[in-house]
């Protein structure tokens, strides 16, 4: 088992994706743009003032931006993990001398440029004319750290729920539960500064935010000491659920059920 | 000569939760849920010289591929006090990582290539998963390549091969890391006949150059061309384990034939002939090849009946079986 291993599988996958660019990736990111179209409209008309002193409209437009580009990275994670139990798949990844959880990892990974790149090339000029070109280099740069660190945590997470298909074979509605629980404490529709702040303490110390609010929220607005701050707690999220994930993979391998011969 | 395989009184059992039709059964399941225990493998045992091609017959759900995955590390066993298993001296649910590095596998029902790849770049991954150094991947994909015939297949997007082609890539695919036993489940389903033969012609080559198979197969035809020996399993337990030619001494004596014929005939007797059907266009024949020999019957038949086709077959396995439970009995 070496790196080369997964680094193979990260570009065979951007390979499959480039050739699938105008039939996948770039419906996907017209989907984002939909996404990010209807919430952008939705403050401009009702609620424009609504963070003002934290956010200025530009910002709180590439704040949602951000929020929805850092959630449709890799989204297929679950159904493939699904899929594979479900269909017996598992069975020719597993037959491989690597590890499946990291075999995932490349996937999921690989699976982001090429959609990022093409989600990017159309919500970049949304972007700019709804709320103008105010993003800081710096700001990107060390923001796009936080954002590989958000998707890591969020591929953990869908990781755990994707392996609970080991023991119920559907994973699907606790997906579903996921997905909601990242629309109501995640930042994706507004940023977390909304709650009270009893409530807010706590929705900011969970890891949805670090997945969207943060990460989303530092793109637009740079701060050193928020910035250390984020990347010490994604690191310690990461640490934690990479732990319950490889625990819940050395159970699930004894679990392994290959349905259909 | 040292075995490559050895299992001894190797156990699977599967808890499914079943289930009932309706909503009233649902919501029953839901509180009191309901599983049935299925014993896939049942207490087998065998050994499997290094360079042997062995047939692992069954009909469908009699515990071929579950005892594969066994013996690839994909599936645990049920602990049990006296089991051992060996492949190539590692214990496969143990050292499953280390054990790939050395097994190939081709599942006939699951492509291990990409799909909307070409062959090429899913060998080119393989060579990275199996740390192949690039002067030997060369080497050994030029030579498999041409070993398999698929120069003109390489640039292919995956989806877009026949069947028969595509498993040629597959096979490729399983013997890029040069592996010592390959265990080939079904790879010869939904394939027509030429591209059987093709495999079957693939499989001896492979298994000449030394390499240990196991294959697995519902096909007598598929064993009976190119097995030394074979296993037959049913229902988790293995019924007879032997050469082809002794279960063919055995079981095998009984052939079918179909004819498809330009005209109608008059019907064919001979002894050790049993007529199974008849019509205008096709004569179906039981042949007792105790009583008659095959070649006796054929040039009658290639005599008698002004032929369009004609196919010749063993007998379905699940017949075999039959005959196996009906003599032990």
């Amino acid at each position: 088992m070496t790196f080369a291993a997964y680094r193979g599988l990260f570009k065979t996958v951007v390979k499959e994706d480039m050739l699938n660019f105008f039939g996948d990736s770039m419906p996907s990111a017209v989907v984002t743009l939909v996404h990010c179209l209807v919430t952008v409209s939705i403050y401009a008309a009702v609620q424009k003032t609504l963070f003002y002193g934290i956010f200025s409209w530009g910002m709180m437009v590439w704040y949602l931006i951000f929020a929805q580009v850092i959630l449709s990275a890799g989204k297929g994670i679950i159904k493939e993990i699904n899929a594979d139990i479900q269909t017996g798949a598992v069975a020719t990844a597993m037959s491989k001398p690597y590890s499946y959880p990291l075999s995932l990892y490349a996937t999921f990974l690989g699976s982001i440029p090429m959609e990022l790149f093409g989600t990017l090339l159309i919500v970049i000029p949304f972007g700019i004319f709804m709320g103008g070109a105010m993003l800081q280099a710096h700001a990107i740069l060390f923001g796009v750290l936080l954002v590989f660190f958000a998707v890591t945590i969020n591929f953990l997470i869908s990781l755990c729920i994707g392996m609970i298909a080991f023991w119920t074979e559907d994973a699907d509605p606790y997906m579903w539960l996921y997905s909601k629980l990242m629309f109501l404490v995640g930042g994706m529709f507004f940023p977390l500064d909304v709650f009270p702040a009893t409530i807010g303490v706590i929705v900011k110390a969970l890891p949805p935010a670090f997945i969207i609010y943060y990460p989303a929220k530092l793109l637009v607005k740079f701060s050193w000491s928020e910035f250390l701050y984020v990347a010490g707690m994604q690191l310690l999220y990461i640490a934690l659920l990479s732990s319950i994930a490889y625990l819940m993979f050395k159970r699930a391998t004894k679990k392994v059920m290959v349905n259909g011969g | 000569m040292t075995d490559a395989i050895i299992v001894e009184h190797l156990h699977k059992t599967f808890k499914t939760k079943v289930k009932g039709g309706g909503f009233a059964a649902s919501v029953r399941s839901l509180f009191n849920p309901e599983y049935k225990t299925t014993r896939a493998v049942d207490n087998i045992s065998f050994r499997i010289p290094r360079g042997q091609l062995v047939g692992f017959i069954g009909p469908n759900g009699a515990g071929k591929s579950t005892t594969i995955k066994m013996l690839t590390g994909i599936l645990y066993p049920d602990q049990h006090a006296n089991l051992t298993v060996s492949v190539l001296g590692m214990t496969p649910w143990i050292e499953r990582k280390k054990l790939a590095y050395r097994i190939g596998t081709v599942f006939g029902q699951r492509s291990q290539l990409w799909m909307h790849l070409p062959p090429q770049d899913s060998f080119d991954l393989f060579a990275a998963i199996y740390s192949i150094p690039e002067d030997t991947y060369r080497k050994r994909l030029k030579h498999l390549v041409e070993t398999f015939e698929i120069q003109d297949l390489l640039t292919t997007p995956v989806r877009k091969l026949s069947l028969g082609q595509r498993m040629r890539c597959e096979l490729v695919a399983a013997l890029l890391h040069d592996p010592e036993v390959l265990y080939l489940d079904e790879p010869s389903i939904g394939l027509d006949i030429l591209a059987k033969k093709a495999l079957r012609d693939h499989i001896k080559r492979i298994n000449a150059q030394g390499v240990t198979v196991l294959l697995t197969s519902h096909d007598l035809d598929d064993i009976e061309e190119v097995c030394d020996r074979v296993i037959i399993i049913n229902s988790g337990h293995i019924v007879h384990d032997s050469s082809f030619d002794e279960l063919r001494k055995s079981y095998l004596q009984k052939k079918l034939i179909t004819v498809h014929k330009r005209k109608q005939a008059k019907r064919l007797e001979l002894q050790g002939v049993h007529i199974a059907h008849d019509d205008k266009d096709v004569t179906k024949l039981v042949v007792d090849t105790k009583v008659t020999d095959i070649h006796t019957v054929l040039s009658a038949v290639a005599a008698h009946y002004a032929i369009d086709d004609i196919e010749i077959a063993d007998p379905p396995i699940e017949e075999v079986i039959e005959e196996i439970y009906r003599r032990s009995a």
